[in-house]
């Protein structure tokens, strides 16, 4: 969204406008302008999702206080999660297992997986009777947000409903502003500083650093992950700042995604730093439900990161990247769990806590051998980028 | 029942967390004091200790992040 310079310009408009309306007609006006401008940028997203949110509000939320309120959960979540394979996974399944029929007519909504999720946690919430007393304007503006609507956070209703102003304070404007320009340096000045890097490192790209890798120092492709990883976190919390910032305009406190995530001691607390809104997700809905059903520690951690891994796409580069990420947590928990049975001192030694910075750093960083080669659909090329960083050459 | 000095016994004792700082309301889970691993082995004491069985859609953070949160779950189950 923040490329368009008329998004700026709405922006602009609608924070006095918004501020001088009464508090019962403010979030039925933010709701409004933000599914505006999503109709204005992709009008069938706009359309599918009005009717799909619609239907999650009119129809389940009064029948989750029924008797039969599971069933009522059970379908918005069946319904959003069709939506959802229909567009995200149909095209990705149906390309991998049928070379003549082409899906590629199904155009991705605009924010899917961010519109999907929040709607399966709101069902589920309002299943579980957890759910703040709230209007029609209050759903609206939780759903179609426009500054978070596109990448997040993926914001929990209970807080978007406490964490909201309702009087206007010069602090918002300071705090939100600041929050933006923090996020333009760390996009387009930080960011497009390591993607130059990047382009130094990579030799024209990915797919030229796999057909040379034979050729490469491990310590290139090492560099060549860390300024992918320095990248990604800039370009994705910056995105996010602005996100923040802009939120807090309109007097609404968004929740964090970032909280240093390089500074993390060990795999288990990064998840804690990293994405933390998708973590937090991931957490109530799939985690926990996971080690209650199946009492495995093992199958929570999996079934989470394999759940994130296909929330970014539907492809193995993904689903890999999920499985690499649950490996890493799993076995710091297991370490983690001998550790403190066993009553080894030597984790409490400075040094041992010291060497835990850059291993976590390293092996994150590891993960995006994953990522970088997904457009290629080059599993076997993460591989071998991660194998490279082992002093190990597997054949192309 | 359970009490919340049992919980702190078996975090103790059984899984070797260190209780400095650690409160009644401290978040355990969320906090990542307490791991999947240490989780599953408290879910299982708690029910070998009161005789319930907990439901997995009962394993929620609402319910199971501090001790004082596992005894009111612990209390309003066997009410129910």
């Amino acid at each position: 969204m923040i490329q368009y310079a008329y998004y700026w310009l709405m922006i602009g408009l609608c924070v006095p406008v918004f501020w001088m309306l009464p508090i019962a007609y403010r979030y039925y006006f933010l709701g409004v302008v933000s599914l505006a401008f999503i109709a204005s940028v992709d009008a069938v997203t706009a359309a599918l999702m009005l009717v799909i949110g619609g239907l999650v509000y009119v129809f389940f939320r009064p029948w989750a206080a029924s008797p039969v309120s599971r069933n009522a959960t059970k379908l918005s979540i069946l319904i959003v999660l069709s939506c959802l394979a229909y567009f995200k996974y149909l095209p990705s399944i149906a390309a991998a297992v049928s070379e003549g029929y082409s899906f590629s007519k199904i155009a991705l909504p605009l924010g899917i997986s961010y519109f999907a999720f929040k709607l399966i946690h709101y069902a589920v919430e309002n299943g579980r009777r957890t759910l703040p007393e709230h209007g029609f304007g209050d759903y609206l503006a939780f759903v179609f947000l426009v500054p978070i609507f596109t990448a997040g956070p993926i914001q929990r209703f209970d807080l978007f409903m406490q964490q909201r102003h309702h009087s206007w304070s010069g602090e918002h404007a300071w705090v939100g502003l600041t929050r933006i320009s923090h996020g333009l340096i760390k996009k387009f000045v930080i960011g497009a500083g390591l993607l130059f890097l990047i382009d130094k490192v990579d030799v024209d790209g990915v797919s030229s650093m796999l057909a040379q890798l034979e050729d490469l120092s491990p310590f290139q492709v090492i560099a060549f992950l860390i300024l992918s990883y320095l990248f990604v976190y800039m370009d994705f919390s910056g995105y996010t700042d602005i996100a923040i910032g802009t939120s807090r305009l309109f007097g609404i406190r968004i929740m964090e995604n970032f909280n240093f995530p390089v500074l993390a001691p060990n795999i288990g607390n990064l998840w804690k730093r990293w994405h933390m809104s998708l973590a937090n997700w991931c957490q109530s809905y799939i985690y926990m439900p996971a080690l209650g059903w199946s009492r495995s520690p093992y199958a929570a951690v999996f079934s989470s990161f394999l759940v994130m891994g296909l929330w970014h796409a539907a492809t193995l580069n993904w689903i890999a990247w999920g499985l690499y990420n649950a490996l890493g947590v799993a076995v710091f928990q297991k370490w983690s769990m001998t550790a403190r049975r066993r009553k080894w001192q030597f984790v409490k030694s400075p040094i041992y806590k010291a060497s835990t910075y850059p291993m976590t750093f390293l092996f994150f960083a590891g993960s995006f051998a994953f990522t970088m080669t997904n457009n290629e659909s080059n599993i076997w090329g993460a591989l071998r980028l991660l194998a490279k960083c082992l002093f190990i050459d597997l054949p192309a | 029942m359970i009490s919340e000095n049992l919980l702190k016994e078996i975090l103790e004792d059984d899984l070797g967390i260190e209780l400095d700082g650690i409160e009644s309301d401290t978040l355990l889970f969320s906090s990542g004091i307490v791991d999947s691993f240490a989780l599953v082995t408290l879910m299982m004491r708690i029910e070998q200790e009161t005789g319930l069985k907990i439901n997995p859609s009962d394993v929620t953070l609402e319910n199971f992040d501090s001790m004082q949160r596992m005894v009111s779950f612990v209390e309003r189950a066997k009410s129910e």
